[in-house]
């Protein structure tokens, strides 16, 4: 068999090359979320493969079953080379820049206290857009489809590059070519303001927009003279050279660029039009929509009437645009710049400065942003150690432990995971020659065997006091429910360790040592008083690390949620990440989940060997303690 | 054709260092004798560039892989077993590597000081703060003194990023007047590659595509080192895929494997 044969079968079956495509692409995704929707083969040709950015997520549309190699490494590349994290922060720009240019009514204001005020001066705009930001949708609808048009083309083009396989653009190239109107097709809509009119009598004014055209237009599938859609040409002859440059460009700000200055357009245009004869010119008008193409809405009943747009009137000069757009644009980027070298500092790396202009330097932007999320999940920040309580309480359980009897032969067998035998140091030799019995050493994974870590979070609850306890039992709190599986634990392994993770204490012997968290020990039945604390899961995770050899050790979390504090940056990736670490070294991790009410979300990040999940409210029970038993004897 | 590359043979290549690499072998001659602590993923370049520092200043070194189960006596120096000049056995003091580079002015490498015990950097402290003092009690010399070309440079893997290493002693790190952590590789890996590929361009740049999307994330980011092995594995007659699978498929967890191979596959087969 020649060697190239022998290497041709890789993917035996289709769902595994879906699932490992899958897992590739979620993996160039890095920290994004990306959803998958598959639409039906018969509707090929009605919707391409590719990726879709909108509303702060990212999908992957393409069509049900097998997919080619190269089809799946398109939608791969355009993830990996999309910045949908920048397009996102101008996309929420739009919105907020149009609502400042534009106003809310007083009297809204008034109705609705707490949103923002018009700027003085402004007048009406749209009803949709009346008081919020998310009255901007029409102009957040542009950006998004001529932003994915412009970027999944330029994406694809890099994809092919990048792995070095030009049929992958030739593919998507023909793609496109073979896609219809019908998926691409949409209806924007603006509702008149007129606060004489109830809102069923609003006039609309509505633009059909058939964006394959563009979308044609810009893959060179189209001359401008064939665009049939009037609001298509419109775009394309005013943006003509800004749309063909950010298809061209190296990088991926061009796109952004352009479609914000097309939505903006678009935007400002039609809240122009529509405000003729209703409140006056508005934002920036110079000419208006004549209402000549009114046509009464035959379904309604209420006899409003809509205007179908044909075309922009683009009555908002080049330079405001651009002014617009770049303001827009920079503010985006500063924005997004500054989250980035915020954390960039944290590292202690170096900063980045984004220059939407020059593409060589873009590419090591990018590779210095890649660079630093790998970085973040290696380089924990969070600290945490064991610190001295601050009182004691006595422990007692609320539930029958007289079950659990002391089964040393269990325990003897249980030792082995960590060899409680002492062993021989290199100078041994000195035992017969010196007499000197200080030659043994305690083989160090033996120290840290068994800890259990009780989460100390104020939604743990409290333990009820004995008189509390007798009276009232209706409820179990999670912090009771912990206590209780530490004390069978210590029962049937009294050499294990349990520890309450919280604050730091906030008294001054710590003032210079203070870390993000801290351990307070639970010894026989004494429990210690903590200050009321967050769940800094990752800092006390990290305070294990440094006072124990946690090698082969096995170690039981009690918890009713995820982390809620990190230094390092987002608790749920520490957390998961220390874990991920752990196991590699042979940590094993039980997560008992002692929730706070019925259906609660089991805390994701603890992603141990085995998860117990009590019963919110009621006592722990002996199935829950045997299958931590269970846990623990492996 | 379903491999995409032609065959190419190995060839011997040189270490090739980037910007930050030729930056870091100046900075260790500019802080000696003071400590010098390299943190970073295994195989990014640390240790070459301790070596090539000490290569291109001529100086004589000693080196010390420091793993879990060392011991002071190993370091400093112990009462050990010795044959005497008479063929007798003797039990008698004898200097370890550590104080032999101390008394000597040699530069004293410790490899992977993150997994070293915790008594053994107690035991070293004192020679690494201005005060340069070694005391060693056992030997019978109580204080020895250090010699002012003595320089302790040491490499370690981070800790808790899946290494078996422990938090570094933060007093040990006060010491250091050099603590950097690479975090990028100090090697010039495309030049590398392409020494060892024989100048085939393409060939390179399918790797530094490769291994830039496996470093996406720390799970299955790959080390210079181990890019170094699999170009000198095609360079013996493995395709890349071969060679993949045999070096680095199964370094990476089992929900990792297949992202590794897609990647793979994307990249050198056609």
């Amino acid at each position: 068999m020649s060697r190239a044969n022998r290497m041709k079968k890789r993917y035996k079956t289709p769902s595994d090359l879906r699932r490992d495509h899958r897992n590739f692409t979620s993996h160039l995704a890095g920290d994004r979320e990306v959803s998958f929707d598959n639409f039906d083969k018969e509707n090929i040709g009605q919707y391409v493969a590719g990726v879709e950015s909108n509303n702060d997520s990212i999908v992957i549309k393409r069509p049900k079953g097998r997919l080619t190699f190269n089809s799946n490494l398109l939608t791969a590349g355009q993830i990996k080379f999309s910045n949908h994290e920048l397009s996102g922060n101008v996309r929420n720009q739009i919105a907020r820049r149009l609502f400042n240019k534009a106003y809310a009514p007083k009297s809204y204001d008034e109705e609705h206290p707490g949103y923002e005020s018009a700027p003085e001066g402004k007048t009406k705009i749209h009803k949709s857009a009346h008081g919020s930001w998310s009255g901007f949708n029409q102009a957040k609808e542009v950006y998004d489809a001529v932003y994915n048009i412009l970027e999944n083309f330029r994406a694809s083009k890099k994809s092919a590059k990048h792995f070095n396989r030009p049929k992958i653009l030739k593919d998507h190239l023909k793609d496109i070519a073979k896609a219809q109107g019908y998926g691409y097709e949409t209806n924007l809509e603006y509702t008149e303001v007129d606060d004489g009119k109830e809102w069923y009598n609003l006039d609309r004014l509505q633009f059909d927009v058939d964006w394959n055209e563009l979308r044609q237009w810009v893959y060179s599938n189209l001359k401008l003279k064939d665009i049939k859609n009037p609001v298509i040409e419109s775009i394309v002859k005013r943006h003509k050279s800004i749309l063909m440059n950010a298809s061209d460009s190296l990088n991926n700000i061009s796109p952004i660029h352009a479609a914000l200055t097309v939505a903006l357009d678009f935007e400002m245009s039609a809240q122009d039009s529509f405000g003729n004869g209703i409140g006056g010119p508005i934002v920036c008008g110079k000419k208006s929509i004549v209402k000549t193409t009114a046509k009464e809405d035959e379904d309604s009943e209420y006899g409003h009437d809509i205007y179908t747009q044909k075309s922009l009137n683009h009555d908002v000069s080049e330079e405001d645009l651009e002014d617009l757009a770049t303001e827009i644009m920079e503010s985006g980027v500063q924005e997004y710049q500054k989250g980035i070298n915020e954390r960039l500092g944290k590292q202690g790396l170096s900063q980045i400065t984004i220059d939407p202009n020059d593409d060589n330097k873009f590419e090591d932007v990018r590779k210095q942003i890649e660079n630093l999320k790998n970085i973040e999940k290696m380089n924990v920040l969070c600290t945490g150690g064991i610190a001295e309580n601050e009182g004691i309480i006595s422990l007692t359980n609320s539930i029958d432990l007289s079950s659990i009897h002391l089964d040393e032969s269990l325990d003897r067998a249980n030792q082995g995971i960590g060899s409680r035998g002492y062993k021989l140091t290199r100078r041994a030799w000195e035992l017969p020659t010196f007499g000197n019995i200080n030659v043994f050493k305690k083989h160090p994974p033996t120290s840290a065997d068994l800890i259990t870590l009780i989460d100390g979070s104020g939604s743990m609850g409290y333990l009820r006091s004995e008189t509390e306890g007798q009276t009232y039992r209706r409820h179990t709190y999670p912090l009771q429910q912990a206590g209780d599986m530490v004390m069978a634990i210590r029962k049937r392994f009294p050499d294990s360790r349990s520890f309450v993770f919280g604050d730091y204490p906030r008294t001054t012997k710590y003032e210079d040592n203070r870390q993000d968290a801290a351990l307070y020990e639970i010894k026989d039945n004494q429990f210690p008083k903590y200050p009321a604390s967050g769940t800094p899961l990752c800092g006390s995770l990290k305070a294990l690390e440094k006072e124990f050899v946690l090698d082969h050790a096995r170690i039981v979390i009690a918890t009713d949620g995820d982390a809620n504090w990190c230094k390092t940056g987002d608790p749920y990736e520490c957390v998961y990440n220390i874990l991920t670490s752990w196991r590699n070294k042979g940590v094993r991790i039980a997560t008992l989940f002692t929730p706070n009410y019925e259906g609660q979300t089991m805390p994701k990040s603890l992603h141990g060997d085995v998860t117990i999940s009590a019963e919110a409210g009621m006592p722990i029970d002996s199935l829950q303690i045997k299958q931590v038993f269970n846990f623990i004897k492996g | 054709m379903h491999i995409k590359f032609n065959p190419v043979r190995e060839r011997k290549h040189v270490n090739r260092f980037t910007t930050e690499g030729e930056n870091i072998i100046k900075w260790l001659g500019m802080a000696k004798p003071y400590l010098s602590i390299l943190m970073g993923l295994a195989g990014c370049g640390k240790t070459q560039a301790v070596e090539e520092y000490i290569r291109r200043n001529n100086l004589t070194a000693k080196h010390v892989a420091c793993h879990p189960g060392l011991e002071a006596s190993d370091l400093t120096g112990g009462v050990l077993p010795k044959v005497a000049d008479d063929g007798t056995p003797q039990i008698q003091y004898l200097d370890g590597p550590y104080t032999i580079a101390a008394k000597n002015g040699y530069t004293m490498v410790l490899d992977e000081i993150t997994r070293l015990n915790q008594p053994i950097i107690g035991k070293i402290m004192s020679s690494l703060d201005e005060t340069r003092l070694l005391t060693n009690p056992e030997s019978g010399e109580d204080t020895i003194k250090i010699h002012p070309d003595f320089h302790v440079i040491a490499t370690a893997n981070p800790p808790a990023a899946g290494y078996n290493t422990v938090n570094l002693d933060e007093a040990l790190k006060s010491r250091a007047m050099i603590y950097k952590y690479i975090d990028k590789p100090l090697c010039d890996e495309k030049e590398t590659l392409m020494d060892i590929l024989g100048g085939d361009a393409k060939y390179v740049l399918a790797f530094m595509n490769w291994a830039e999307d496996l470093r996406t994330d720390a799970s299955t980011a790959i080390s210079t080192r181990d890019l170094c092995y699999l170009a000198k594995m095609v360079g013996r007659g493995f395709t890349a895929m071969e060679a993949i699978e045999l070096n680095y498929k199964d370094k990476v967890t089992d929900d990792k494997k297949g992202i590794v191979l897609t990647g793979a596959s994307a990249h050198f087969e056609s």
